[in-house]
């Protein structure tokens, strides 16, 4: 069977399910406690530690875990922001990976097996005048609750955030609802619009370059967020992915970002983006073989970091049709 | 290990690479604890080109004090010159003075809570390499006889050891770093280093 992925504020039917799966995932014991995961992480993440209160945690949580841990680990030889899962080639195949595992997830304990991530075409927001966007249909009682602020309105005032990313690393705290303060960064204008889509699925744009990282040109690298040499004096400011997550900011900040829903909404788009780019150009991933540079663990076979389900490679993920697919990549 | 597309829910085997410790993580014997961080407030990024032939190298140090304490977690210099902090993933700001006021702006000065889960059994908390407080295998880790404990030593909060202690001369203290040094809880009879800068070449 295949899930069919739809526009969050477009689908009431998405957005519910989504919610509900959500709220039950975050509230769903795992099994395990913050010091068990230090056990059984500690031999195999030298140095990796889990710090504050002893909890049991939840299905939620482990993901959060999971997404904190892959961007912890290196890939050789070192970069800026380069790890297992961000800053270099890696980033969209290890996070199709890990938002499929939520699929599934959402798939199971709402019952239906063709349950879809909806995701947040971001680009329709940012058409909107900036000081608006907070307030747009995404946002609210009826859909994510609070866009600023903590979360006490609707379905996801019951959510609960227990392991948050401090610094460098990661805590266990008090359970607390989820924070936001959208729109409020003053370096962050506004949401990337329908032009920033189009300039990332730009003719002929290959999909990642040498040296395949957060100053290379290509199509990873334009929707992660690192570049974008139209803006002229604006060298590294966030943009497309990157900008999303700072523009919400609160929760979606830290490398615990995936405490918020909205990380899952986000990155579908991503993945969306992604799509439409496979579609056109092939499904290619590079750097290949014959490719100088690489950096370890990013290479097309290589197993991508798991902490739930099963592993993948990039070149498992490049063809995601068996699992699920768009109602749109237009 | 198989690789299937029809690999849907399985509760049961949901956690198997949990279990398992991971899956597609480097070597544990080669990786340490994952990127580089800074030490002591102190963190050192590299950005090279190559230029008409010519090789350009430029090495920038970062020594950071916040409150006189120093910021762990270390600042990169990205090629575009914007400054990047690992704790903060999405940012790259225009300067380092940006980076560290929305550090502050995000992580405050206190950890966002108070640490019970200390070291495992057989191991002890010791500063690492990483600014961070690691715990280390009891057994590869021994003391130099010029290194002595006392009764008045402070540790941060969230150290939970019972009788306090000083160093000898040659064992320096840190101020508490900010924001990513927190001093794990000590569930054991052995002493720690939580906090400490190792300068004396008896201490190992």
């Amino acid at each position: 069977m295949t899930a069919v992925r739809a526009n969050i504020q477009t689908s009431d039917t998405a957005r519910e399910r989504f919610l509900a799966g959500v709220v039950a995932l975050n509230a769903e014991p795992s099994g395990y406690t913050t010091s068990q995961l230090n056990q059984l992480l500690s031999p195999s993440i030298p140095g990796f530690r889990l710090y504050g209160v002893d909890q049991q945690l939840t299905t939620w949580d482990l993901f959060v875990l999971w997404h904190f841990v892959a961007m912890q680990m290196p890939s050789s030889p070192t970069r800026p922001m380069r790890n297992l899962a961000h800053g270099g080639p890696i980033f969209l195949p290890w996070h199709r990976m890990y938002l499929l595992r939520l699929e599934q997830q959402l798939q199971r304990i709402t019952g239906d097996p063709e349950a879809g991530l909806p995701y947040w075409d971001w680009t329709v927001d940012g058409g909107l005048p900036t000081d608006q966007q907070h307030a747009s249909s995404l946002w609210g009682a009826a859909a994510l609750g609070d866009a600023r602020g903590d979360v006490v309105s609707g379905p996801l005032a019951a959510m609960r955030v227990r392991l948050v990313g401090y610094g460098t690393q990661l805590w266990s705290v008090a359970p607390r609802p989820l924070q936001r303060n959208a729109g409020t960064d003053t370096d962050v204008p506004g949401l990337p619009t329908a032009e920033d889509a189009k300039w990332v699925l730009e003719d002929g744009l290959g999909y990642d370059s040498a040296p395949w990282d957060v100053s290379s040109d290509g199509f990873r690298n334009r929707v992660e967020g690192w570049i974008d040499p139209r803006r002229v004096g604006q060298a590294g400011s966030p943009q497309m992915h990157n900008r999303v997550h700072v523009w919400v900011g609160g929760d979606m900040g830290p490398g615990s970002s995936p405490n918020d829903p909205l990380f899952y909404l986000n990155h579908c788009n991503v993945d969306r983006l992604w799509e439409a780019w496979l579609t056109r150009r092939g499904r290619a991933y590079s750097p290949g073989d014959g490719d100088e540079q690489v950096p370890s663990g990013q290479g097309r076979n290589d197993t991508m970091v798991t902490l739930l389900g099963d592993p993948l490679t990039p070149a498992q993920v490049l063809d995601a049709s068996a699992w699920y697919g768009y109602d749109t990549t237009a | 290990m198989t690789f299937t597309k029809d690999d849907g829910p399985v509760p049961a085997g949901f956690t198997a690479a949990l279990q398992a410790g991971g899956y597609g993580l480097p070597d544990p014997s080669v990786a340490g604890h994952g990127h580089a961080h800074g030490v002591d407030g102190v963190s050192t990024s590299v950005r090279t080109a190559v230029h008409r032939g010519r090789e350009i190298r430029i090495e920038t140090t970062y020594k950071i004090t916040i409150d006189g304490q120093p910021l762990e977690g270390g600042l990169e210099v990205l090629d575009n010159g914007a400054v990047h902090y690992h704790g903060l993933p999405q940012y790259a700001l225009p300067s380092a003075i940006d980076m560290c006021k929305r550090v502050l702006d995000y992580f405050g000065t206190e950890p966002p809570a108070v640490d019970e889960l200390g070291c495992l059994i057989g191991e002890h908390g010791e500063h690492c390499g990483n600014g961070a407080t690691c715990c280390v295998d009891d057994k590869d880790h021994q003391h130099g006889t010029d290194h002595q404990h006392g009764t008045d030593h402070q540790h941060g909060t969230g150290h939970q050891q019972g009788a306090e202690h000083e160093h000898g001369t040659d064992h320096q203290h840190a101020d508490r770093p900010l924001p990513a040094a927190p001093v794990p809880a000590q569930p054991q009879q052995s002493h720690d280093h939580d906090q400490h800068q190792h300068q004396g070449e008896g201490h190992r």
